[in-house]
């Protein structure tokens, strides 16, 4: 695999072509499709191209993309309020299957489902070394990247992704289907690495602002642990008819509850709106533990004093992305309780890829916690 | 209000003649009056004609539990200077001072192994022990806390300041002796800087080659310099403002920094930031300080003109945390009275202490804490040995 034969496909050959792939046990014969996208300002913001895979490198695993979800940073991204390295291929949570590897020292065959850490990571550095690899030096975070960053296949709106030598996999169990594993890689992942800061606390009481795919998996999270009182604020939209199905009690993002004042051990912020802060903070007992998850762009200007924190002695900790090992949590997570909670039922449709601008302006929506993609036929 | 205008109007000093308008503030009539008189400082408020009235009266007798013990020194923690120049509010009337080291007189605990002569320090928190946060080591939010010098007169024995020649410790009042090699003027401070000091460090990880960042000079930033390093920690740096007290930053084994001091090159790589100072606005360069996974503690400014200038976003992106320290319970004084007498050779704790003030010149020694020339300045209510 080099760089120099992908850019020179890149510049030959741009077709449009639904992802028929030759099957063939030499990968540099293969095809595959991928949707590129351009920037909000450029004429064509997505195009899709067919081109040959490129080798794999050692440790790398060749997957085909079973089905991808769109995380609302992707969005934000098209929406113009993120701002990610372009051209790239978009799309970091997804369901994949193993066509081909090199991991000999693995035990991955031809056809294991997988989901697979959406940071490839070092593993030396002194991040991944204190198991905060999402910070790692060398950080590479699929559906990020360039194209010209590595095989170019990087991103999961395309039928195929290369997974790099850095990256932890996980095998799915067949009880999990592919429309509950979409989201595990980024959605269950990163709760996993929240929860990780939960003490178990008996008769635990906690409040989860937002009621996303994060909200509701924290709620499920947040009730597994043992937590009997669980609040969920959301909006006044159709995905939280699920909130109760989770575990928790549902509230309007406008209801204020002030009997709960100085009572909930544990805030979660998963709404990605900094002026939920101050009720949440009002909210908290001297001692608790206050979560920021969503509110990760410019616009999250905090309008708290230090006296509140001091105060009440309160923690307050940062979650972004996850580490390796909470990718492995996330799958032992939802195969101990796929049918406890209706993770089929909050996802919604499935998109060709083709198709992914009318998925993305569904997802914009917030009808569903997930809209999926699915560019192969499997 | 400038403090030192305040501080002039204050102050009647009557050690044997008791004006009426202070009969109201008796103990209650329940508590048989002891022998032993004691002399009182008595605060009633920044805007009160005397905000500074001493009183002498007799001793209560103890209840179970409790402990009466002498003032031998006691030193004036900031909060009493923010107390008295109006920024900060405590329920008067009342009897400030909150550090101090004491000698029992008296007591009744018979399960414990107090003598009459013990030098002790004791937890400004009396916690009721049995509480949601008393259980959970969080004995500082109590939900009957009491705290001595932030009391009325009216709360319990009124001998509830240190600015006074004898204090009662109440029976839910953790106690811990002084050993001999901790002088007294050593001793003032621990149980309010010092076991703060010691809460904030339980949240401080090992970390090898750990730098840390000290916003502060004060004495709770001087200790944790010292903490800090003792904790393994290869680099602190301590920032301060320039007086005279910075010139002690490095042997508190720290490297000493102005605060106007930008330290470019340790951008996004020390482990610990610790909030020492009282200032909002230093938060923004200890955020830029802070690796990714870093911790900032936040001690000093417990005032409301602490407002942040910070997003949530600075703090997802690099997994931070940050940790409120709000006074201590019980285990940080003993820790604070173990770590002092590992340690007494090794840092100047006794040359940052300044002047020693009789009880009559409080408002002069307020009026020197104010300028923050020394760590502390000292109160010493008695003739002791």
């Amino acid at each position: 695999m080099t760089n120099q034969s992908n850019n020179d496909l890149y510049r030959n050959s741009i077709q449009y072509v639904h992802g028929l792939i030759t099957p063939s046990s030499d990968t540099e014969s293969m095809l595959g499709t991928r949707t590129i996208f351009h920037g909000i300002h450029s004429p064509e913001i997505f195009t899709s191209e067919t081109i040959s895979l490129p080798e794999l490198g050692p440790g790398e695993i060749l997957v085909k993309v079973r089905l991808a979800s769109i995380c609302m940073s992707d969005v934000h991204t098209i929406t113009g309020h993120r701002t990610e390295p372009t051209p790239s291929v978009l799309g970091h949570e997804a369901v994949v299957e193993v066509v081909a590897h090199r991991r000999p020292e693995s035990d991955l065959s031809e056809g294991d489902r997988l989901t697979f850490s959406v940071a490839d990571c070092c593993n030396k550095c002194e991040f991944c070394l204190k198991g905060l690899n999402q910070k790692c030096t060398k950080l590479f975070k699929y559906g990020h990247a360039k194209l010209s960053d590595g095989s170019g296949f990087n991103g999961c709106y395309a039928s195929y992704i290369i997974l790099r030598r850095g990256t932890h996999v996980v095998k799915i169990p067949d009880v999990i289907s592919d429309r509950c594993a979409a989201p595990i890689n980024c959605s269950l992942a990163t709760t996993m690495c929240a929860m990780e800061f939960v003490p178990k606390i008996k008769n635990g009481r906690a409040f989860v602002q937002g009621d996303g795919i994060l909200g509701l998996y924290t709620c499920a999270a947040l009730r597994e642990l043992g937590y009997d009182t669980v609040y969920c604020s959301g909006m006044r939209i159709r995905r939280s008819e699920f909130i109760d199905r989770f575990g928790a009690i549902p509230l309007y993002n406008d209801e204020v509850l002030h009997e709960e004042t100085n009572k909930i051990d544990v805030v979660v912020e998963v709404c990605g709106v900094s002026a939920v802060v101050n009720d949440g903070i009002r909210l908290l007992k001297p001692g608790g533990l206050y979560l920021f998850l969503g509110m990760v762009h410019p616009h999250s200007e905090l309008n708290i004093t230090g006296e509140q924190i001091i105060r009440k002695c309160l923690t307050i900790k940062g979650v972004h992305n996850y580490a390796p090992r909470h990718l492995d949590q996330a799958v032992d997570f939802l195969e101990k309780t796929i049918q406890k909670y209706p993770y089929d039922e909050v996802i919604g449709p499935a998109y060709a890829l083709s198709d992914l601008s009318a998925a993305m302006k569904l997802s914009i929506e917030k009808v569903y916690s997930r809209v999926l993609i699915k560019p192969n036929m499997t | 209000m400038s403090g030192g205008r305040i501080l002039l109007r204050i102050f009647s000093h009557g050690k044997s003649h008791i004006s009426r308008s202070f009969s109201s503030v008796q103990t209650k009539s329940k508590l048989k009056t002891n022998p032993i008189s004691g002399a009182r400082t008595v605060f009633n408020g920044v805007d009160s004609k005397t905000m500074f009235a001493a009183q002498n009266i007799p001793l209560p007798e103890l209840a179970p539990g409790e402990i009466l013990a002498k003032v031998r020194l006691a030193s004036i923690c900031m909060s009493d200077v923010h107390t008295i120049t109006g920024h900060r509010i405590e329920p008067t009337p009342s009897v400030l001072g909150h550090e101090a080291v004491v000698e029992v007189i008296d007591h009744r605990r018979p399960e414990s192994n107090l003598a009459i002569g013990d030098r002790l320090t004791f937890s400004v928190a009396d916690c009721c022990g049995n509480c949601e946060f008393c259980l959970k080591g969080l004995n500082q939010k109590c939900v009957k806390l009491f705290k001595y010098g932030h009391a009325k007169l009216s709360d319990g024995s009124g001998y509830n300041g240190c600015y006074a020649t004898h204090i009662i410790l109440r029976r839910g009042t953790h106690v811990v002796k002084i050993p001999d090699v901790i002088s007294d003027r050593c001793a003032a401070p621990i149980n309010c800087s010092l076991a703060t000091t010691m809460a904030a460090m339980e949240h401080v990880p090992k970390i090898k080659n750990g730098r840390a960042f000290v916003q502060g000079d004060g004495i709770l930033g001087l200790y944790t310099s010292a903490a800090l390093r003792e904790h393994g920690f290869e680099k602190v740096y301590c920032s301060g403002t320039r007086l005279q007290r910075s010139k002690f930053i490095d042997r508190f084994g720290a490297i000493p920094l102005y605060n106007d001091e930008v330290l470019h090159e340790e951008t996004n790589k020390i482990d610990v930031v610790v909030e020492v100072c009282g200032v909002a606005s230093v938060v923004n360069d200890g955020f830029r300080m802070l690796k990714p996974g870093g911790i900032y503690l936040f001690l000093g400014m417990v005032h409301p003109h602490s407002q942040l200038n910070i997003t949530g976003e600075q703090i997802i992106r690099k997994c931070l945390t940050i940790q409120g320290i709000h006074n201590y319970a019980p285990r940080h004084l003993d820790q604070a009275v173990q770590f002092l007498a590992k340690t007494i050779r090794r840092y100047p704790y006794e040359e940052v202490m300044g002047p020693t003030y009789d009880l009559p010149d409080l408002p002069a020694a307020m009026k020197l804490a104010t300028g923050k020339q020394y760590s502390r300045v000292l109160v010493k209510p008695n003739m002791v040995n």
